[in-house]
């Protein structure tokens, strides 16, 4: 007696032993690395699963009605394994199967990730997680920052709380694969989910033993850093919201002021609210007029200018959803203004140096 | 040198050909070309076929039509197109020059 299992192949259900599923499984992730250079590799594998198909209906016309290990062994020696493919590409080595089999055992080392390690936790899984990165004994690490706390680096406790909170927890077997620089592959999910299903049973059954002692402290834990969390997101709202709102005011009454001051400016009239004529007076000071002297009016209103519009159209950007600008109007901007900054110094100069000149002669 | 090695470059070189040919006599699903394939002892293991056709509907030299089959799922049913005939007409020769080298070889 067997237990079986119902696999959907071509749009065909089928009842397969669950020894030949497996076999079955082997096979096709086989293929599937077989054909990973290839273009279309999903087409060719959709294709051949047709073809699978065809051949156990063709199999299964007897009155059968579970695929057994026999007829997947059949169908297998009639699709041949990858290795026995004659390869039609021009690759320098013609039977790949040494790589190939290579491939299948080793599995493939990556860049690693940190995470902290929830599973073998003392306290939040930080140790862990480093050691995994670093992949060294979990107690090394324990000891040594045990050793660095007693022998009064302090500071190595801030340390791990920020720890704590900044690196993510390993959920998902594909975060606990990467953690240990494994690449997240079908083959190494099952592999890993394989390994760990005696380790999590035994595991269960601890916890059930030692539930209360265990969770009162990590529940406690996770308690402060959602708080922690959840504090540091409303400050960040705050202190965001004030800003804005300062930064929109701040900006608004700029606006106003250049909007009221540059007609005169330019005209060189006098209005209510920039009572000067052509020449203006501060405390019997001639500071002359920005209206005569053009060049300087252009460059420092540029310079002004451009960084006042690039404040006011990220807010409105912000609070209107506009589209952000290209890349490239930033930076003939910030071109722009760097020339405009240059003669604004030199035109500033001169015009600070002819007022300079008409007040000592005029005094 | 291997001769197995030898015999499945050989295979290898003419198995397109051997492709184009079969539909050149009207369309045909999969499993046809393999019948006829293998009535030819050709192929070795059928998994060789699937990229290998996949390939040459890339190239544009097949394309193919689904059609409904009275048992069992729809079926692909792949044909020649216009450009695939006129690859075809050139491997035709280049097969017949190579035919004759041989013969004139054995000769």
């Amino acid at each position: 007696m067997k237990k079986t299992l119902t696999i959907n192949l071509a749009n065909t259900v089928y009842h397969i032993d669950e020894d030949a599923y497996n076999k079955l499984q082997v096979y096709f992730e086989n293929l599937r690395k077989h054909f990973s250079n290839e273009e279309d590799a999903n087409e060719i594998l959709t294709d051949i699963e047709a073809r699978f198909s065809e051949l156990f209906n063709e199999r299964l016309k007897y009155g059968m009605q579970v695929i057994t290990l026999k007829e997947v062994d059949e169908t297998i020696g009639i699709m041949g394994n990858p290795n026995e493919f004659e390869d039609t590409t021009d690759h320098p080595d013609a039977n790949g199967e040494n790589s190939e089999s290579n491939d299948e055992k080793t599995p493939q080392k990556k860049k690693r990730r940190l995470y902290r390690d929830i599973e073998n936790q003392k306290i939040a899984g930080v140790a862990a997680g480093l050691a995994a990165y670093l992949n060294v004994d979990v107690t090394l690490i324990r000891v040594i920052l045990l050793l660095l706390v007693l022998i009064g680096v302090g500071s190595i406790i801030p340390i791990y709380l920020i720890l704590w909170i900044a690196i993510p927890e390993a959920h998902t077997s594909a975060q606990k694969l990467e953690m240990r620089g494994e690449e997240p592959t079908i083959e190494n999910i099952k592999n890993f989910v394989k390994e760990n299903v005696e380790r999590v049973a035994e595991k269960a059954e601890k916890e059930i033993k030692a539930a209360r002692e265990r969770n009162f402290f990590q529940k406690a834990g996770d308690g402060l850093i959602e708080i922690i969390q959840a504090v540091a997101k409303v400050l960040m709202a705050l202190i965001g919201g004030v800003f804005g709102l300062l930064g929109l005011i701040i900006l608004l009454m700029l606006l106003a002021s250049i909007a009221f001051v540059v007609p005169f400016l330019i005209t060189g009239a006098s209005s209510p609210f920039f009572p000067f004529g052509s020449n203006i007076y501060i405390e019997g000071y001639n500071i002359g007029n920005l209206a005569m002297y053009p060049q300087l009016m252009v460059s420092l209103l540029l310079f002004i200018g451009i960084p006042l519009g690039a404040i006011a159209y990220a807010i409105f950007q912000k609070i209107f959803n506009w589209r952000p600008t290209s890349k490239s109007t930033g930076w003939i901007l910030v071109a722009i203004w760097l020339i405009s900054f240059t003669l604004t110094m030199y035109y500033g100069i001169i015009y600070a140096h002819e007022i300079f000149v008409l007040n000592s002669t005029n005094l | 040198m291997n001769i197995e090695n030898v015999k499945s470059q050989m295979r290898k070189g003419v198995l397109e050909y051997c492709i184009l040919l079969i539909l050149n006599k009207g369309e045909a699903y999969v499993s046809d070309i393999i019948q006829s394939l293998k009535d030819a002892r050709l192929i070795v293991v059928e998994g060789t076929l699937y990229p290998l056709l996949t390939r040459l509907k890339n190239d544009e030299l097949l394309s193919y039509t689904w059609k409904e089959s009275s048992q069992g799922p729809p079926r692909k049913y792949y044909n020649l197109t216009e450009k695939g005939h006129t690859f075809l007409t050139e491997l035709e020769k280049s097969w017949n020059e190579l035919n004759e080298t041989i013969l004139s070889l054995k000769r």
